[in-house]
């Protein structure tokens, strides 16, 4: 039974694959959401916990049983990422795709496209801000048990809990999310809909033959889109023919997802057309594998009931949404916001995150003299941390120096940081190379990469960086 | 239960846990006319029993324990029954109020009343009295009180059962589409969908999406126009005389929220339990089939009795009621050699001839019915006699009907009390048995005169009226509703082609065409008055140029069928008074072609149009109105077609004619 049932589910090439899924982790993004703390480093190796950004996912991925994964990277930070995860002692095999410079701003689309030759079987695609302890199983299984297009995974975001967060550090601003507004059939877990929030003003209009079709539909509005998306293979095949969908979120998603409602157009008679001109419908990539063509016609199964209308209402292209339910953890660091709550928060859910990797809270190679270094503190490699300081809640990178009489709490610091003596460092991030002159005061501020703030300053929610950075923000 | 308890048990209980319900006797409707010219809405039968008697059995089963029955309209005969009846006695377990107000002409004006009377102290259920139910009230009363502790504005939890978008039991007046925050089971949105102006789409104002993580949006529930109140229901209705029906609250509510300070909940009946009001043909069809098929259950016919009903449970859903005094008396069944099968209810003391068939039908108590008739989803009611050889089919036979031997009545044709059709009598209208006030009804027979709709209303009402009229013929048909996506373009073509099973909206248009030319030719209106009628039909229906002509003419051609006599000696002067109409209409050659199309169609059913076909075709081609190109082109068509084969032949000396006469009559048509 189960074999006839993992038979039924596989298309023909899969049984040629060893792996049914491939990973692909898109680590190419600049973070343009946080360019305050992304001057020195690319975005997916932002130190969380001491660890690479992108670890967390690749983690996740190990974790779920993959071996290999593909990361696609910017040309100009390979080498720096590949070095960086070699430390990390990840079993997963990793193959590195740098997207050539030159094109000014690929999209998440356009990379996928341009590793088009090296996918072989359907996709999972993880982007590299994402840390979640969600299992991807049950939207494997979903994407699976209906021959899905598309399969999208949310998460229901945590309730904030007024008062007992930190301020992020920085300059105030306004942070207004994007949301997306998702309509999901609460019968079948199809993905209906998927839009933005801003694309309606006054009402949103429904199609009563699509609500007849999903005629329970839950509309969310506050789900957290994890970037993880499982795609069919004629997917990445329809992409590289349809050029002009640069992004999956925000062209590729919401055109399949309209795209499942209407019929294939009918079929011009070859001879008559000029062949170079006619681009083929999507309707010619969603081929169901041959085996489950004869299989749902003899199916007995259904997915709704009242018409008479076939097996998932006779639709070729289908997309499902998984909504992690529970209390799963689920972020993704795309924003400066995201980057200082996980730093606070990951010491308690590393457990669940890693699945049980071992947390190094005092590297070997790091000499602390301090007496005062509390449990949630964690001191990277090569670092030296003088007598007569006190940290709490801080994470502080490699090679980096802190004088004698610094109190430093609720602080990120990155690599080869200098504080010098006297300091009062609280809720602050301070990125690679910084140093901060003796008796000086820094609460909820951002340092950009190599800037020095000058001694016995003060300052509070602000953003300080040498000039040339600021000019780019 | 609290069927044992007295009165005075009841008295001495705390005022709130004396579960109330208010009944409204009538449905501030004339769905059911010519029906309820005599009787209250609430008095006609269902599967042989009042309705009034389904609701109050289902309450008093349910737990309630006082209830406000609410009459405006035949109140005496209301009074009379529940004089007669269990609910009369002092052993009643449901202590009956009855309360009058005979001005009242909406359910917004019986709640406005109600609450100057007074008389409701708490939290009560709101139910019409043409409900048929089996849920438990009790769960869902204490669901509203829970959540009254939450939401302290909450007014009433409207009560939905399942039906999935394409379920028999949607009838169209019931169709709505609601949405829902499952959380707190707060109704954000609802919408008939015959309220709607917008029949592609639903718009869902954002407001509503973005308050909160999720809401719901079902399209899979009708209303069961039962609803658990909240003291502050009645004043409402007090202070918002706009408030009409119950329809108008939940509006009115949901657009002001915040200034009347009131909420509105959603409770969904489970798969087990049912609730439906009858308020239109679809849902009397609808309600009698469930009945029968026991989604009901207790109330099926036989369980539902009153001691000297006993009914028999058969194979195949059928019920056959037996007399319980002794079986020589004249309370007897006979059935001889006729077949009786698939849900089918027949009442104690009827009589059924030889050979006769009755299938999905209801028969009621004390009727005769012929030999060889033949009875197909109808419904005849109590003290009809059917004579020999009548066929009745998706019908209603009012109580003490007497129908004519030979008689057809179909598709959606409905009978009032004591209407007597005459022999041969062939029809698919209302009939009644007096001419009421106004005086210029038409008479079929004796007693029996065709029922005039008020056509003088507002268009919309007119739509309305008409989908309830028809709905009983045409509820099988599913409307499908085209608007998948912005991209899909089916349909529209191959729909054009063939027409012949008529959807829903065309066969609308088609019975406003009938009603207009019908009235047109009676009136003796201008023909240029009714092409203006025709086409605002068309547009409200949406009907295609292709399709009007086609149905244009099959109505033209259809009219002398709908008068009694013969057909031919009134087709011709027809013909003559609407040749304005087939000019209008019949302007090119694919017109012509649906014409001939329409032509075809008909004659190939009706023999009498057949021999008039050759008269009709020369009297088109004398008015130009066919050309000899297009009849020729369709007659050669019509070779080898088997169907055809009649038409062909009788066309034929006509064609020969028109062959021959080709040079002469180019020149007259020049």
């Amino acid at each position: 039974m189960s074999y006839v049932m993992v038979q039924m589910f596989m298309s023909d090439d899969d049984i040629m694959v060893a792996g049914e899924f491939q990973a692909v982790v898109l680590a190419a993004g600049h973070g343009s959401r946080m360019t305050e703390v992304t001057a020195g480093r690319p975005k997916c190796l932002l130190p969380i916990a001491n660890m690479p950004m992108i670890w967390y996912p690749l983690r996740m991925l190990e974790r779920e049983g993959f071996q290999d994964a593909i990361v696609i990277v910017a040309d100009n930070t390979k080498s720096e990422i590949q070095a960086a995860l070699e430390k990390c002692n990840l079993s997963i095999r990793l193959d590195y795709a740098a997207l050539p410079p030159g094109k000014e701003d690929w999209g998440t689309a356009d990379s996928l496209q341009f590793i088009n030759e090296k996918i072989k079987s359907d996709v999972v695609v993880v982007s590299s801000d994402f840390i979640t302890d969600a299992s991807l199983y049950p939207a494997l299984e979903l994407f699976r048990k209906n021959e899905a297009a598309v399969t999208m995974f949310f998460l229901k975001p945590a309730e904030v809990s007024a008062g007992d967060s930190l301020p992020t550090p920085g300059p105030k601003t306004k942070h207004k999310p994007e949301r997306d507004l998702v309509g999901i059939n609460a019968d079948t877990s199809r993905l209906v809909l998927l839009a933005s929030v801003s694309d309606f003003d006054e009402t949103l209009p429904l199609s009563r033959g699509l609500l007849r079709k999903h005629p329970h539909l839950q509309l969310y509005s506050r789900l957290l889109d994890s970037h993880v998306y499982i795609l069919r293979k004629w997917v990445c095949e329809f992409l590289v023919q349809e050029r002009s969908l640069g992004t999956l979120k925000g062209e590729l998603l919401p055109y399949i997802v309209r795209k499942q409602s209407s019929k294939p157009t009918q079929k011009v008679e070859d001879a008559s057309t000029i062949r170079g001109n006619t681009k083929n419908d999507i309707f010619q990539f969603a081929k169901e594998s041959t085996l489950v063509s004869k299989v749902l016609p003899i199916s007995l199964s259904n997915d709704h009931w009242g018409d008479m209308k076939g097996t998932f209402q006779d639709d070729k292209i289908r997309c499902y949404a998984h909504i992690v339910e529970g209390t799963s953890f689920g972020m993704r660091v795309n924003t400066l916001q995201a980057y200082a709550s996980i730093n606070r928060e990951i010491l308690q859910i590393w457990e669940k995150v890693t699945g049980g990797n071992v947390l190094v809270r005092l590297h070997p190679g790091a000499e602390v003299k301090s007496t005062q270094v509390d449990d949630s503190t964690l001191v990277g490699e090569g670092t030296l941390l003088n007598e007569k300081t006190s940290f709490k809640s801080s994470t502080i990178g490699a090679s980096c120096t802190v004088m004698s009489r610094t109190r430093i709490s609720n602080c990120v610091i990155m690599n080869n940081v200098k504080v010098n003596e006297g300091c009062v460092l609280t809720n602050c991030i301070l990125c690679d190379g910084v140093e901060v002159g003796a008796n000086t005061e820094l609460k909820d501020c951002l340092v950009g990469a190599k800037h020095t703030v000058g001694a016995g300053d003060k300052h509070n929610q602000e953003f300080l960086a040498d000039e040339d950075v600021l000019m780019e923000i | 239960m609290s069927r044992n308890k007295s009165n005075k048990d009841l008295d001495s209980l705390k005022k709130e846990d004396v579960v109330q319900a208010v009944v409204v006797a009538d449905n501030f409707s004339d769905a059911f006319v010519p029906l309820t010219n005599e009787t209250p809405s609430c008095l006609l039968p269902l599967v042989n029993t009042c309705l009034l008697d389904h609701t109050l059995e289902w309450l008093s089963n349910s737990g309630v324990q006082e209830a406000f029955l609410f009459c405006s309209r035949h109140v005496e005969k209301v009074k009379e029954h529940i004089r007669k009846s269990k609910w009369g006695d002092s052993t009643s377990p449901l202590l009956l109020n009855t309360i009058v107000s005979e001005t009242c002409l909406t359910l917004g004006d019986a709640m406005r009343d109600l609450d100057a009377k007074g008389l409701i102290r708490g939290d009560f259920i709101l139910v019409m009295g043409d409900t048929v139910a089996n849920v438990n009230l009790l769960p869902i009363l204490e669901k509203h009180r829970k959540l009254q502790k939450v939401d302290k504005g909450l007014a009433m939890t409207v009560v939905y059962k399942y039906a999935g978008p394409s379920h028999v039991g949607r009838a169209p007046q019931d169709d709505v589409l609601v949405a829902v925050d499952k959380k707190t089971s707060k109704i954000l949105f609802h919408q008939k969908r015959i309220a709607s102006n917008d029949n592609k789409k639903v718009h869902i104002p954002m407001e509503v999406i973005l308050d909160r993580p999720s809401i719901d949006i079902y399209n899979d529930v009708i209303d069961t126009h039962v609803s658990i109140c909240s003291v502050s229901v009645l004043p409402l209705f007090s202070d918002n005389f706009d408030f009409q029906t119950r329809e108008d609250f939940i509006k009115g509510l949901l657009m002001n929220e915040e200034i009347l300070a009131s909420s509105l909940a959603a409770y969904c009946l489970s798969d087990r339990e049912y609730a439906a009001s009858v308020n239109s043909w679809h849902m009397y069809k609808n309600v009698t089939q469930n009945m029968i098929h026991r989604w009901t259950f207790p109330l099926v016919p036989d369980m539902f009795t009153n001691e000297k009903e006993i009914y028999q449970y058969l194979r195949g859903n059928v019920y056959k009621q037996h007399p319980v005094t002794l079986a020589s008396v004249e309370c007897f069944l006979y059935i001889r050699s006729s077949i009786i099968e698939d849900d089918t209810v027949i009442g104690g003391g009827s009589e059924v001839g030889e050979s006769s068939t009755i299938r999905r039908s209801v028969v009621g108590r004390n009727c005769h019915i012929g030999n060889g008739v033949k009875i197909e989803d109808s419904y005849v009611w109590d003290g009809c006699i059917i004579k020999d050889n009548c066929t009745i089919q998706r019908s209603v036979v009012g109580s003490n009907c007497v129908v004519g031997e030979g008689s057809v009545l179909s598709q959606g044709c409905i009978l009032g009390q004591g209407v007597q059709c005459p022999p041969g009598y062939t029809g698919n209208t209302r009939l009644q048995s007096c001419q009421g006030d106004d005086d210029d009804l038409d008479m079929v027979g004796d007693a029996a005169y065709i029922v005039k709709l008020d056509n003088d209303d507002s268009d919309s009402e007119d739509d309305e009226n008409q989908q309830i009229w028809s709905d009983l013929y045409c509820s099988n048909q599913i409307e499908e509703v085209d608007g998948d996506s912005d991209e899909s373009s089916e349909m529209s073509d191959e729909s054009d082609r063939s027409i012949s099973p008529v959807l829903d909206d065309t066969k609308l248009f088609y019975n406003e065409v009938v009603d207009s030319l019908k009235r047109g030719y009676e009136d003796k209106l201008h023909c240029d008055n009714l092409i203006l009628e025709i086409n605002s039909s068309r547009y409200a229906y949406n009907v295609s140029m292709r399709e009007v002509n086609l149905l244009v003419v099959k109505a033209i051609l259809n009219l002398p069928k709908l008068e009694s006599g013969s057909y031919l000696p009134q087709l011709w002067p027809l013909q003559t008074y609407f040749m304005p109409i087939y000019k209008n209409y019949i302007r090119n050659p694919t017109a012509q072609i649906d014409c001939l199309q329409a032509l075809q169609e008909l004659a190939m059913a009706e023999q009498e149009l057949l021999t008039a076909v050759p008269k009709l075709l020369s009297v088109l081609y004398n008015q130009d109105i066919l050309n000899e190109e297009v009849i020729l082109k369709w007659h050669s068509e019509l070779e080898g077609d088997s169907e055809a084969e009649d038409l062909y032949k009788v066309a034929g000396p006509f064609i020969k004619w028109l062959e021959e006469a080709e040079v002469e009559s180019e020149d007259e048509s020049d």
